[in-house]
């Protein structure tokens, strides 16, 4: 398994002017290449704006490319027919950013986790009472409790949805996981559990992580590779070590000097006083 | 983590659902305008359930007249006084209010049907679809529903049914564009792309994702439309294209009354305060159901 990202070029047409001029489109990704291996942690840095979920989008054709193409084990997936999409769909998950906009707040945790398993019900063929167990199996594995099942997503905390994002994600034995800012909208502690769990299911599952992240110290603690895309472009890309130790382009070493230090005695804050 | 089992299915004593409705019904509790509203709608759709049964005088309603008796005022006998046929007015209204209650009832439904069919279609499809959907969907919107009821009733004959299909027919298109807003609004909502992202079907997307989480503003619109539904339909039975007598209409009886006022006035007051409490309870309930649904006010 390998996910092979070639030229990719996503231009966002502007809106119609008149009856046949178009105004100017926006260029969200141009000419991305990257590939990530198997097994690996792929980082993708880059500000807002930068074309990241863009990107994620289109891995998942949830948009259409404006050229380029995306192979994910040697199959392009924006050529696939639906219905080998669809079963595609069952290797390659993801986790959103938004632990609260993710859930679909009228499902319960066992509906909202057992909907990828309905779903591929062709090829992972459970009843419902193993649907359940696969479920309650699920959410032990992300740290929740069996006792979770039936409630709703409003009573969950952050972490707690994130978590049962991760469960919904991983319910189909993926081999790619995309990460799309999964731990963006968690308070700082939280965030360390829900990395630290992240990195234990890698190791338990052998899975591929695609991690997009604004956080360097996210990525460098994550990630064995990272990109660095600015404007749609990809500024750079190399090994973690590498990348952070000796920066290559002005814009990589800017994102460095802005990574906060946790030494407060080295905050900028406190260097005039 | 965890000294459990692992493939324990836990028990509750309450399931996540009943605890939700629960819920709910406190909040609902707490106005308790809702709460007359609530007991005034059980209690008119009871009556008009048991009404053949319970009238006190059940052949008037058949049209057996006793002119004898003719102008009672209200009495211990006849409690809303007696018509021009010497019928008893309370047995009219109370099975009249079956005719009433249950056409009113049916135009919601057919619109609610309809128009969410319609206008799921044309927010989720989008493009080529909606606008032919939605041009229709106007198209519809400029025939005013008394007009086309009489044109109805002028082509066809009147009746309930044809009087239900002419409403329902005008009144489906407020839905369609209620229902399409809200779909094009919770497209976009993450856990509906998330759902893209599984792999789920347009079906499962609109039927499981979209369309449960925009019931709230259908049951609201649809339970403050019942007491315009029932005014519609009186007043066609007013007009004379309703229901024919000697079937007792709401409406019919009214108009019927018209001709006796003010000297009888107890033939008018009758119909007119049911058609007044019905219209009158489900405006409250409507406004209780739309403070306990509204999404802000959830969780």
């Amino acid at each position: 398994m390998s996910l092979d990202i070639r030229n990719v070029t996503k231009v966002f047409p502007g809106p119609r002017r008149g009856f046949f001029a178009k105004s100017e489109g926006f260029t969200a990704l141009d000419d991305v290449s990257l590939t990530v291996k198997k097994g690996a942690s792929f980082g993708l840095v880059g500000e807002s704006g930068s074309g990241k979920t863009t990107l994620t989008r289109c891995i998942l054709r949830l948009e259409n490319l404006t050229s380029g193409s995306i192979l994910f084990d040697g199959a392009d997936i924006h050529r696939l027919p639906p219905q080998e999409m669809r079963r595609l769909r069952s290797r390659l998950q993801i986790v959103f950013q938004d632990p609260y906009a993710s859930l679909d707040p009228r499902m319960t945790i066992h509906d909202i986790v057992a909907e990828p398993l309905v779903i591929h019900s062709d090829s992972v063929n459970m009843t419902a009472r193993q649907r359940t167990e696969r479920v309650v199996e699920l959410l032990l594995q992300v740290g929740l409790r069996s006792e979770h099942l039936f409630r709703y997503p409003h009573e969950f905390s952050g972490g707690q949805r994130q978590r049962i994002g991760i469960a919904r994600a991983l319910a189909v034995g993926p081999e790619l996981l995309i990460l799309d800012e999964p731990t963006s909208a968690l308070d700082v502690s939280v965030q360390a559990e829900v990395l630290n769990l992240l990195h234990r299911l890698q190791t338990e599952l052998g899975l591929t992580y695609f991690f997009i992240s604004h956080d360097l110290g996210v990525i460098r603690y994550i990630c064995d590779e990272v990109a660095v895309i600015y404007r749609g472009k990809l500024v750079e890309q190399g090994q973690v070590a590498e990348i952070f130790d000796f920066p290559k382009s002005e814009y990589t070493r800017m994102l460095l000097d802005a990574m906060p230090d946790p030494d407060p005695d080295r905050s900028p804050f406190r260097r005039a006083g | 983590m965890t000294v459990q089992h692992p493939l324990t299915i836990p028990a509750r004593s309450q399931s996540a659902r009943m605890e939700n409705w629960s819920r709910a019904f406190y909040r609902f509790r707490q106005s308790w305008l809702s709460m007359i509203g609530l007991a005034i709608v059980i209690l008119l759709i009871v009556a008009a359930l048991l009404a053949p049964y319970i009238v006190p005088y059940p052949e008037h309603v058949g049209g057996v007249t006793n002119t004898a008796a003719r102008f009672q005022p209200p009495s211990a006998d006849a409690w809303f006084g007696t018509n021009e046929l010497g019928q008893d007015i309370f047995s009219l209204v109370l099975v009249g209010s079956q005719v009433s209650l249950f056409s009113g009832l049916a135009v919601v439904f057919i619109a609610v049907v309809v128009g969410t069919a319609i206008g799921a279609i044309a927010g989720y499809v989008g493009g080529w679809a909606d606008e032919t959907l939605m041009r229709v969907t106007d198209l519809f919107l400029t025939i005013p529903s008394l007009i086309l009821a009489m044109a109805v009733a002028a082509a066809l004959g009147t009746g309930v049914f044809n009087m239900i299909v002419a409403i329902s027919v005008t009144w489906w298109p407020a839905y369609a564009r209620l229902v399409r807003g809200e779909v094009i609004g919770k497209k976009e909502e993450q856990f509906v792309v998330a759902a893209r992202a599984l792999g789920a079907g347009p079906l499962r997307i609109l039927c499981r994702h979209i369309l449960p989480n925009i019931v709230s503003p259908v049951v609201v619109k649809a339970s403050l439309d019942m007491g315009f539904a029932i005014l519609t339909v009186a007043s066609l039975g007013f007009v004379g294209i309703g229901v024919k007598p000697p079937t007792p209409e709401w409406g019919t009886l009214l108009s019927t009354a018209r001709s006796y006022m003010p000297d009888y006035w107890w033939t008018a007051v009758a119909p007119g305060m049911a058609i007044f409490l019905a219209v009158f309870a489900f405006n409250l309930l409507g406004d209780g159901l739309r403070d306990i649904l509204d999404p802000k006010a959830r969780r």
